[in-house]
């Protein structure tokens, strides 16, 4: 496939980082344009090195992010690491912060004839991409067959959530406490017999269907994690903002299945 | 650093710190008013960094909710840091008593002792309740530890150990007891700091580490000093006596810039 066409035909896409500027979660299609084979291979890597940017434009970038909260929209070529083509795009940013404090930047690229509007430029409006993501990859992957829309919302929810609650706790606490985090997940999977992984902060489902304490107890494993790893008031404040690129409907119904809990 | 340039408060206070610091060690050394002025220095600097520490730690311990991990690392380092402020006040009681003579063991030594579990203690609550799993990082910094932890105890903890001359077993003891202490704390630290590389969190942790190692050899100085009668309690400050000193007062300096730094990243301050 054409990797400049896949890219131009497509919505704006997203990279997440940590305050170093290493890559923390990258839109699957992307990475598969930047010569991925697997997006996960991309995680952890340089923002330079993954986009294919000079080191000097990709550390300008994030610097300006760092220092002001965001980014102006700027031209930037990225490249392919595997057959070096290389395509242009519109590359834009904001600051995630917790408590007021930097903590990682989420970038976003943008073919040059789209246009941007002033959302892309806040993490909330980043949060929503992410659910939206989140959304899409369950509706297109693993071979899902869910009649609900409301489950397949609240599946959304839960595993925009836990994906949210892995950025976080990488970005304050470093990769191998993310790792960490989907180890527990894991742990109790296989303790259960629960028919879910969690890889990179990605959630998939399995055949079989969770039982309704299954979402739950995995929900409040990873959220004490996150709490015991960093704080309460950091935690609450991240899903807070994440909580509004569903409806209220969505999230009442995540409270009333114990997905959502409040501090 | 980039984080503190990140966060203008954050490297305010760390300017103002290493400052005071600077111009206080400076004070000590020049001994510009005479006399004692030096030893008045010493203490009211170690006093200052000291009480500054206890301060800031009650600020974290009190910003986390009853039931989070944080508090209850924070109740037990503000213990321990509590306890070594009083040791270090109790100890500037004696030291500036005119032609007084700092006794040993003290009452400062029953509670520099007595902080030492609460240290430990938080340290160990800290790592555990991150529950990382042994990794290449770990075992590096362990790497790193083990041969320290060897140097300190040829040099100065087997001497110690084996010396004849003590005539009260107490000091003995305790004189062995403040490396030992040293170093399960900086290992303790350095962990903490080791498990959350790459994230946020591990810078504060890493000036925290800093500062304890810091202190660890200033305190192996001043246990070197003592040991070979070079240590100068009043009076212009000898070379060694500036070594032991100088840091001491620095250590605790670098330990509230970070507890400062994580207060403000988790929203305390």
């Amino acid at each position: 496939m054409d990797d400049r066409m896949e890219l131009r035909m497509d919505r704006p896409m997203l990279v997440f980082t940590d305050e170093r500027g290493a890559v923390v979660l990258i839109e699957d299609e992307l990475a598969r344009a930047l010569g991925f084979d697997d997006p996960d291979d991309a995680v952890g890597d340089p923002l330079a090195a993954t986009l294919g940017l000079p080191t000097t434009e990709a550390e300008a970038l994030l610097n300006e992010i760092s220092t002001s909260g965001g980014s102006r929209y700027r031209l930037a070529q990225l490249r392919n690491q595997r057959t070096g083509r290389a395509w242009w795009v519109m590359v834009s940013g904001s600051a995630a912060v917790a408590e007021g404090r930097f903590i990682g930047a989420d970038i976003t690229l943008t073919p040059p004839a789209y246009t941007l509007s002033a959302d892309y430029f806040s993490h909330r409006y980043n949060l929503r991409q992410l659910a939206e993501l989140v959304r899409s990859r369950l509706r297109d992957g693993s071979g899902l067959l869910i009649s609900e829309e409301k489950e397949r919302e609240l599946r959304s929810y839960f595993a925009a959530r836990m994906l949210a609650l892995y950025v976080l706790v990488v970005r304050m606490a470093g990769r191998d406490l993310g790792a960490t985090l989907e180890e527990k997940v894991r742990r109790l999977n296989r303790e259960r017999g629960w028919s879910m992984d969690m890889h990179r902060g990605r959630v998939t489902f399995g055949e079989a269907d969770l039982p309704p304490e299954a979402w739950r107890e995995i929900a409040q494993v990873a959220q004490s994690y996150a709490f015991s790893v960093t704080s309460k008031r950091i935690v609450a404040r991240e899903l807070g903002e994440l909580d509004v690129n569903f409806t209220p409907a969505t999230v009442q119904r995540a409270t009333q299945y114990g997905l959502r809990t409040d501090p | 650093m980039l984080s503190l340039r990140q966060d203008r408060r954050s490297f305010r206070f760390a300017v103002g710190a290493f400052a005071i610091w600077a111009a206080l060690s400076l004070a000590y050394i020049l001994g510009p008013f005479g006399g004692d002025s030096p030893t008045w220095i010493a203490n009211i600097g170690t006093l200052l960094g000291a009480w500054s520490v206890v301060v800031l730690a009650i600020l974290l311990w009190r910003s986390y909710a009853p039931d989070e991990v944080g508090r209850r690392v924070w109740l037990a380092l503000f213990l321990g840091f509590l306890l070594w402020a009083l040791g270090d006040t109790l100890w500037a009681f004696y030291d500036l008593l005119p032609g007084g003579e700092v006794p040993y063991p003290s009452p400062a030594d029953v509670a520099w002792v007595a902080g030492y579990p609460f240290l430990w203690a938080a340290l160990w609550m800290r790592y555990r309740s991150m529950e990382a799993r042994p990794g290449r990082r770990q075992w590096l910094a362990l790497g790193l530890v083990v041969p320290t932890g060897v140097v300190v105890f040829g040099y100065v903890l087997w001497p110690i150990l084996t010396y004849p001359g003590y005539d009260r077993l107490i000091e003995q003891r305790l004189d062995a007891l403040y490396p030992t202490g040293e170093l399960i704390l900086f290992t303790g630290a350095v962990l903490v700091a080791v498990a959350m590389y790459g994230g946020r969190l591990s810078f504060p942790w890493r000036i925290i580490s800093a500062g304890i190692a810091v202190l660890s050899v200033a305190d192996l100085v001043f246990a070197y000093a003592t040991w070979n009668d070079l240590y100068i309690i009043e009076g212009s400050p000898n070379a060694i006596t500036i070594l032991a000193d100088a840091p001491y007062m620095g250590a605790y300096a670098a330990i509230a810039v970070g507890e400062y730094v994580l207060g403000r990243l988790e929203g305390a301050f």
